[in-house]
């Protein structure tokens, strides 16, 4: 192999957390038109847990092997993506920051140019997640306070995508922020949606990337969550989950005060009350 | 005495092998007659063959000697291409007229066999310049279409649904692409199993009693009768998708997509370049491509409904 390029970005964030919007966001600054980009056709990005793009390297189907195996073998995978992509690859993840089982790193340090992290409160996330899955709220908790949490993990059929560590909400948060010792950029869902341009342009400024304020802002307008919504309910969207009604729901924060039971919210505060507090979703004195 | 030794180094494939060693055996599949000196009970086998292609035991190397491009599971060169699985073992495929096993100890002989059917008779295949399309085949025994499209799209699973409604499976995941004698492309008999994850079997109420492809998961071959008559010619290849849409839906693919399509879902197309085999590969495409209708049909991701796909899709392939 020749010398590992650092070309990777890693937009990370545990499940509805605003990945998508950024996702959108980029495919909008990077696009020449001046019009919104078509919420179906977005180029720019693909997923970490792409079975198509894993069996094209591997050179056999993922499907005829175990989880243990895809993982140990995808740092090999990504690393051959990174060196045959030209200039800087967009990838999508949810998948905790984790070692495989020969203690490699999944997402290789020598090909990272950078991590987008994005991370939203978990309070808001389980109602998000529980509409996208078809799930009740009560199940959604177990899944965000639980470490051992996966996607696409039945072993009785195939999923178009491979099997993902997902872990419990903190510990995700934990793996990217503190455990990869890789260039963590973290922006607050919240920040998003109060501050965009102060939000998205610092993105912008740590991807390196040179773009003009009234480019980024033209961005923010074409991404913004009437024109998605408007898109999804116009032509839908491919990426809304099979169980959901529509992808973009709300696109609000601090919907759990008036949808979620004081039980819920003990239950993930319990859990998830340190990282919470590190990143503003609780008081201090909580 | 072998045998004896054998068992008690509790070496599983070397028991195996010790208990086959002395016999070879023939099988014909995709057109091309094959002596093993392994078993293969995944294919049908014949007798009195002059083999076209031969398949043993001996040494591989641990890299070849002159490689042309790699991925990370394989080598590969002009004419000889290198298959490594830690665990499994080595596979060389050399001229599109031999493949070398170098199993390791621990190896289970149908995961040997698993790797042995898949990516190396596939490199095998591109080395003879024979045209292999991801997806199954079936026929009504008039005419014959290739249901291909990327892994999880469905389609062993709708060529199971299609063989509960009646119709003949000739192919699943390869489908080779041959000449009979009036010149007419057709798809030659492929393995005679599906592979079937266990849902789709619990979902057709089928048996889950079956040969399991690997033990660590639920995904089975399922038998599937062979077709004694020549197939019929190819006449279309639909190219699956699944969305999170309501409703099933078709449409022709036409012009260059047609080309670009068949070219994305060749099998292991990965190999074809670095085997130098593009110009070949661009050649079989071309000739083909303006012989056959194809299509894009897409199915829900959910509610899974196989046999009301089957159904409508039956109503493309074999009514238009």
């Amino acid at each position: 192999m020749p010398e590992a390029k650092k070309n990777i970005v890693w937009l990370a964030s545990y499940p509805k957390s605003g990945n998508t919007w950024f996702r959108i966001f980029l495919s909008n600054l990077f696009s020449d038109s001046p019009q919104a980009v078509n919420i179906n056709e977005l180029t720019e990005t693909t997923m970490s847990s792409n079975r198509s793009i894993i069996d094209s390297y591997l050179g056999m189907h993922s499907s005829e092997l175990t989880a243990k195996e895809i993982d140990k073998l995808r740092p090999q995978v990504f690393k051959r993506f990174s060196d045959e992509k030209e200039g800087t690859a967009y990838v999508k993840t949810h998948e905790a920051w984790t070692l495989n089982s020969i203690g490699n790193p999944i997402f290789p340090k020598e090909i990272t140019k950078g991590v987008i992290y994005i991370i939203r409160n978990p309070l808001d996330i389980v109602i998000s997640y529980s509409y996208h899955n078809n799930e009740s709220i009560d199940k959604t908790i177990s899944i965000l306070n639980n470490d051992f949490s996966k996607l696409c993990e039945k072993k009785e059929k195939l999923n178009i995508q491979t099997q993902q560590i997902l872990t419990s909400w903190s510990s995700h948060v934990r793996s990217w922020t503190d455990d990869s010792n890789l260039p963590v950029h973290i922006i607050r869902y919240e920040d998003m949606l109060d501050h965009p341009l102060k939000s998205f342009k610092r993105a912008v400024d740590f991807l390196n990337l040179k773009y003009e304020e009234s480019e980024i802002i033209n961005a923010i307008n074409n991404s913004s969550f009437d024109t998605l919504k408007e898109m999804e309910t116009s032509d839908g969207f491919k990426e809304r989950g099979i169980y959901s009604e529509a992808f973009f729901r709300k696109g609000e924060s601090n919907e759990w005060e008036s949808e979620l039971l004081e039980t819920q919210i003990n239950e993930i505060v319990k859990y998830q009350h340190k990282i919470m507090k590190r990143f503003g979703y609780l008081k201090e004195s909580e | 005495m072998f045998r004896h030794l054998c068992l008690i180094k509790h070496d599983r494939f070397v028991v195996y092998l010790c208990q086959k060693r002395l016999n070879k055996y023939y099988y014909k599949v995709y057109g091309l007659n094959i002596c093993s000196e392994l078993e293969l009970p995944e294919l049908s086998p014949v007798q009195n063959i002059k083999e076209d292609v031969i398949i043993g035991f001996g040494k591989v190397p641990e890299h070849l000697p002159k490689v042309r491009g790699s991925g990370v599971l394989f080598e590969a060169a002009l004419n000889d291409f290198l298959f490594k699985f830690e665990g499994i073992g080595r596979y060389r495929v050399q001229y599109g007229r031999r493949i070398i096993i170098q199993p390791e100890r621990e190896a289970l002989p149908a995961e040997i066999r698993l790797i042995l059917l898949g990516s190396c008779i596939g490199a095998l295949l591109h080395q003879r310049g024979m045209l292999a399309i991801h997806g199954s085949a079936i026929t009504d025994g008039k005419q014959t279409t290739i249901l291909s499209g990327q892994s999880g799209v469905g389609k062993s699973s709708l060529a199971a649904g299609l063989l509960e409604l009646g119709y003949s499976v000739i192919a699943d995941d390869i489908s080779v692409i041959g000449l009979n004698g009036k010149q007419h492309f057709i798809v030659e008999n492929g393995i005679p199993h599906l592979k079937l994850w266990k849902d789709v079997l619990v979902h057709l109420n089928q048996d889950v009693d079956l040969t399991k492809v690997r033990p660590q998961f639920e995904k089975y071959r399922k038998p599937i009768p062979v077709l004694e008559d020549p197939p019929p010619s190819l006449s279309k290849i639909i190219i699956l998708s699944a969305s999170n849409s309501t409703d099933f839906s078709y449409s022709e693919i036409l012009g260059r997509d047609k080309f670009h399509l068949l070219r994305n879902n060749t099998y292991r197309l990965q190999f074809i370049d670095k085997m130098n085999q593009t110009e070949a590969h661009f050649r079989n495409l071309s000739q083909l491509v303006n012989s056959i209708q194809m299509f894009h049909a897409n199915r829900p991701h959910y509610p899974q409904n196989i046999l009301e796909f089957a159904k409508y899709m039956s109503e493309i392939i074999f009514k238009t």
